[in-house]
């Protein structure tokens, strides 16, 4: 088991990572997803010992990995622009690892043999590694991670500099080899992109400015995000300010709405988040809250019309979207308005702001999640 | 002597959410403790017993002598002499070197590859070869003497070049051109041709556009240029003992005469002395002068967009074309063909006498040895030589390479033997090994140890960009996969800088080779090296001794040609870019 433990490391004035904690069990792939320049990258440093942390500790098995340098850690780290070693051929980059551990050149020919299987380059051992396509880059550089079998897999945007058809080809591929890996790596995925975190890992760590802003399986995520700032990064919604009275109703622009909220929130400000396709055109059957509004964008696409209205009786500007058949959707400025579907609101704490934030609120506590705050 | 162009610092260490400043891989210090102990022994300690001996001769401080010095008449005529000859021969220099660099700056044409290379081959030879090769074309004994006087009759050689102020300027022009060819043609071909062309859409004839707009743009890398040839031309040694005689004495040859012929070191030292502040204060001056034109050529004249090179076409270009040619063939290869010639005839006309002569011992003496054991000497000791600079250099350059203040300050100490002479460093060394327990300075090694100081500097310069071009992400990648400190130099460094080290190494042992000011000094009589032979054989009469200095020459000629080779083809490709 890898423990990171309330970590934090600054660069001059700038703070990079602060009380991060996050653990990850061996066989778990877990993803660390944020915006460019949340600190991401800087928490594989952190574990891979590239670089020392201020405060907290890394652990593995319990044990303090701080006074381990990094080539003892036994870590796998691919790297965002993959590092690969211009002077060395595609087997020496991949057979790099276990020249390291000293281990007999049979044994290194038969695991860089089967790691390039793996990956699909099976006889491009000679190649130089500056003639290969980006993609075949990749992938040398995810054999050579993999090869010498570390605990920690840890991989940096590996799809980041790759083209789109390519990642999502890629993507499916990473996922094949990190589950056949026999070594069962404990495997930290850091991306920006959320489809690559959901697609690939078993819980998604959301990061916002060096801070886990939430740590939960994907569909718990989705189902309950801890505060505004996932909700929106997660693009779950339109996010309206709204306060949650007494009454466990919120305050609205538009009147008191009925949400799901816990009573601990009672009283707190925050947002309702207004799920995506919660909105309807106004029907005498539907129930649920009304609001008034005019299309200000049509987008016709292959499954009907994507619509999005700008919501009238707010001082903020507030949009919602919906797809409607072509035959129903209004033209462009035409006034509508919409039910929305209670079961698709909730109220979702505001996201604190970053310097006085230590918990990650009311995230429902998955069952094995190994949050330690 | 040679000099490396200021390379534009290394690439920085990308980000991408990785600390650049990543203090990785702390190394021992003990990686610095070799270069710094050599340095202090070999460098420190000879330069302070030169300032000892002049300003304390006899443990207090006592200026009296070092006045007494400074107060003759004879000492102001040297360094008089000194400024005088290298104002000259500098203003030659500019002036047969700017066609060429307007050339090399705007034009492109067949073989510029090649007019480029061959006008730097003069800088990296030998003094004592370009010595002998223009006494083989214009000396007495020379070959344009011998065919006007055969051809006319004449009792007496009518050309007498040799041993006047105009053969200095010409062999330090000969040395020299190709600095300003280079610098200022390099400097010439960046330039944003965007302000000239904005000059001239908004009415500047050619002629005022070039003087309002291109010579001031060009001008800080050709005050650069100018101060460097200057530099050079005050410390020359071999340039003046052999071109221009015993008639003339600048102090690096009255640094030599006093030491050598009169024996009177503390007088030397005093000479030393002033010669150190003098170019010591050169060097200073050029690398502020050239750090001001690196943040200027940011703001203004250089970077950003390039000029597309041209045909050559128009009258300028043609002449600049027809001089920039006769320059190289005429100065530069004329005087290295007559000395390959010279050395293949005899008496009697066509001959390889002076050749197989090498190998005899005319004057079979325990201090005489045959040309043949010269020439073994000198491979000997610039191998040896490369294997220290590079020992030296290597771990010199990688501390300079990481980030931090060690290395910025190493980075300013190497300006100081850049800014010392060969020559007080071998009265240096005269004068501080002389006793025991350091009575060092008949010692066999004390040549390559002198050698290697003296390329030091190069060697360091050489390695410094390749360095500073291997990214820290592949270290980084390395010790992530198991590699130690010390692998990650071994698996990663060392083979993305190969290049560069066979560079480095054949630098050193092309100066090694040639090094004339220091070896002059410390070679003994029965351990000479080729220049000290050839120097020996030239100040001898009778044709087969000058025929032998002339094969000698030639060998040696050769032997830093290969080296020169070696070190063009192994530069990465974008450095001519």
């Amino acid at each position: 088991m890898l423990d990171v433990v309330d970590v934090t490391k600054s660069f001059g004035a700038k703070l990079a990572v602060r009380g991060l904690s996050l653990s990850v069990a061996p066989g778990e792939v877990v993803a660390v997803l944020g915006p460019s320049g949340c600190g991401k990258s800087t928490v594989l440093s952190l574990i891979a010992g590239l670089e020392k942390p201020d405060s907290g500790d890394v652990r593995w098995a319990g044990e303090s990995l701080l006074a381990t340098p990094t080539h003892q850690r036994g870590f796998g780290l691919m790297f965002q622009d993959y590092a690969l070693f211009p002077h060395r051929d595609v087997f020496a980059n991949v057979a790099f690892g276990l020249r390291m551990q000293g281990l007999a050149s049979e044994v290194i020919h038969a695991r860089v043999g089967t790691a390039l299987e793996m990956i699909g380059l099976t006889g491009y051992d000679r190649r130089a590694v500056t003639t290969l396509s980006g993609g075949e880059q990749q992938r040398v550089a995810l054999a050579r991670a993999l090869a010498p079998r570390p605990r920690v897999l840890m991989l940096d945007e590996p799809l980041g500099a790759l083209d789109r058809a390519l990642r999502e080809e890629l993507l499916g591929e990473i996922g094949r080899i990190l589950r056949a890996s026999e070594a069962h790596p404990a495997v930290l995925y850091v991306t920006h992109d959320q489809g690559e975190a959901f697609a690939l890992a078993d819980r998604v760590a959301v990061m916002r400015a060096g801070q886990i802003e939430q740590l939960d399986e994907p569909e718990a995520l989705v189902r309950s995000p801890a505060n505004a700032f996932v909700a929106d990064f997660l693009g779950l919604g339109t996010l309206v300010t709204a306060r949650l009275n007494g009454a466990g109703e919120v305050q609205t622009p538009w009147g008191a709405w009925p949400v799901g909220a816990p009573k601990s929130a009672r009283g707190r400000a925050g947002s309702v988040l207004i799920r995506v396709d919660a909105a309807a055109p106004d029907h005498p059957d539907r129930q649920g809250p009304r609001v008034a509004g005019l299309v200000v964008e049509r987008v016709v696409q292959p499954t009907g019309c994507r619509v999005s209205v700008e919501l009238d009786g707010a001082s903020e500007r507030y949009v919602l979207t919906l797809s409607l058949s072509t035959d129903v959707a209004p033209q462009l400025g035409a006034p509508i308005t919409l039910v929305l579907d209670p079961a698709r609101l909730s109220f979702v704490a505001a996201a604190e702001a970053a310097s006085d934030h230590r918990t990650p609120s009311a995230s429902s506590p998955v069952p094995g999640s190994h949050v330690h705050l | 002597m040679m000099v490396m162009k200021e390379e534009g610092g290394g690439r920085r260490e990308e980000g991408g959410g990785f600390a650049p400043r990543s203090s990785l891989f702390p190394l021992p210090a003990s990686l610095l403790l070799l270069p710094l102990a050599f340095l202090a022994v070999f460098y420190a300690w000879p330069l302070a017993t030169i300032l000892v001996r002049s300003l304390a001769p006899t443990g207090g401080i006592d200026l009296a002598p070092a006045l007494a010095v400074l107060g003759r008449a004879s000492t102001w005529t040297v360094i008089g002499f000194t400024l005088w000859q290298a104002a000259l021969s500098t203003l030659a220099t500019v002036l047969v070197g700017l066609p060429g660099a307007y050339l090399i700056g705007r034009y492109d044409f067949p073989g510029k590859r090649w007019l480029r290379a061959l006008s730097g081959v003069p800088f990296v030879l030998p003094t004592l070869v370009v010595g002998a090769g223009f006494s083989a074309l214009l000396g007495e004994r020379g070959l344009v003497n011998q065919v006007l006087m055969s051809g006319f009759g004449l009792e007496s050689p009518p050309i007498q070049v040799l041993g006047t102020l105009g053969a200095i300027v010409l062999g330090h022009v000969f040395y020299n051109t190709t600095l300003i060819i280079r610098l200022v043609g390099d400097a010439w071909a960046r330039l944003d041709p965007r302000p000239l062309a904005a000059a001239r859409t908004l009415g500047a004839p050619p002629a005022r556009a070039f003087l309002e707009v291109t010579l001031p743009l060009l001008a800080p890398s050709l005050g650069t240029a100018t101060l460097l040839v200057f530099t050079f031309d005050v410390a020359s040694f071999g340039v003046i003992l052999i071109l221009g005689g015993p008639q003339f004495a600048t102090l690096e040859t009255e640094i030599y005469r006093q030491a050598m012929s009169l024996f009177n070191l503390p007088g030397a030292a005093v000479l030393t002395l002033v010669q150190m502040v003098l170019t010591l204060g050169l060097a200073v001056a050029y690398n502020r002068l050239s750090a001001a034109a690196a943040r200027r050529g940011l703001n203004a004249g250089t970077g950003g967009a390039r000029p597309r090179l041209q045909r050559v076409r128009g009258v300028a270009a043609w002449a600049a074309l027809i001089f920039t040619l006769a320059v190289v063939s005429l100065l530069m290869g004329a005087p290295l063909l007559a000395l390959v010639g010279r050395s293949l005839v005899g008496p009697e006309g066509l001959t390889l006498s002076a050749y197989t002569e090498l190998f005899v011992n005319r004057r079979a003496s325990a201090f005489y040895v045959t040309p043949a054991q010269a020439l073994l000497n000198s491979l000997g000791v610039a191998g040896v030589t490369a294997a220290m600079a590079l020992a030296l250099g290597l771990p010199t350059a990688y501390v300079i390479s990481r980030p931090g203040r060690a290395g910025r300050a190493l980075d300013a100490a190497l300006l100081l033997p850049l800014g010392t002479s060969a020559v007080s460093l071998g009265l240096g060394y005269l004068l501080a090994f002389s006793r025991a327990p350091v009575a060092w300075r008949s010692e066999a090694w004390l040549l390559p140890v002198a050698h290697a100081l003296i390329a030091f500097p190069f060697t360091v310069r050489s390695l410094l960009p390749a360095w500073q071009g291997v990214r820290q992400r592949l270290r980084q990648a390395a010790a992530v996969l198991g590699a130690t400190p010390w692998a990650v130099i071994r698996e990663i460094d060392l083979p993305l800088i190969s290049r560069a080290v066979i560079v480095a190494g054949a630098f050193a042992f092309a100066i090694s080779l040639g090094e004339f000011g220091a070896t002059a000094l410390l070679a003994r009589p029965d351990f000479p090296t080729l220049p000290v032979a050839i120097f020996n054989y030239l100040g001898q009469p009778g044709a087969l001794n000058y025929g032998q200095a002339m094969a000698m020459s030639t060998i040696l000629m050769l032997v830093c040609v290969a080296a020169i080779v070696v070190i063009e083809g192994l530069q990465p490709e974008d450095a001519e870019a």
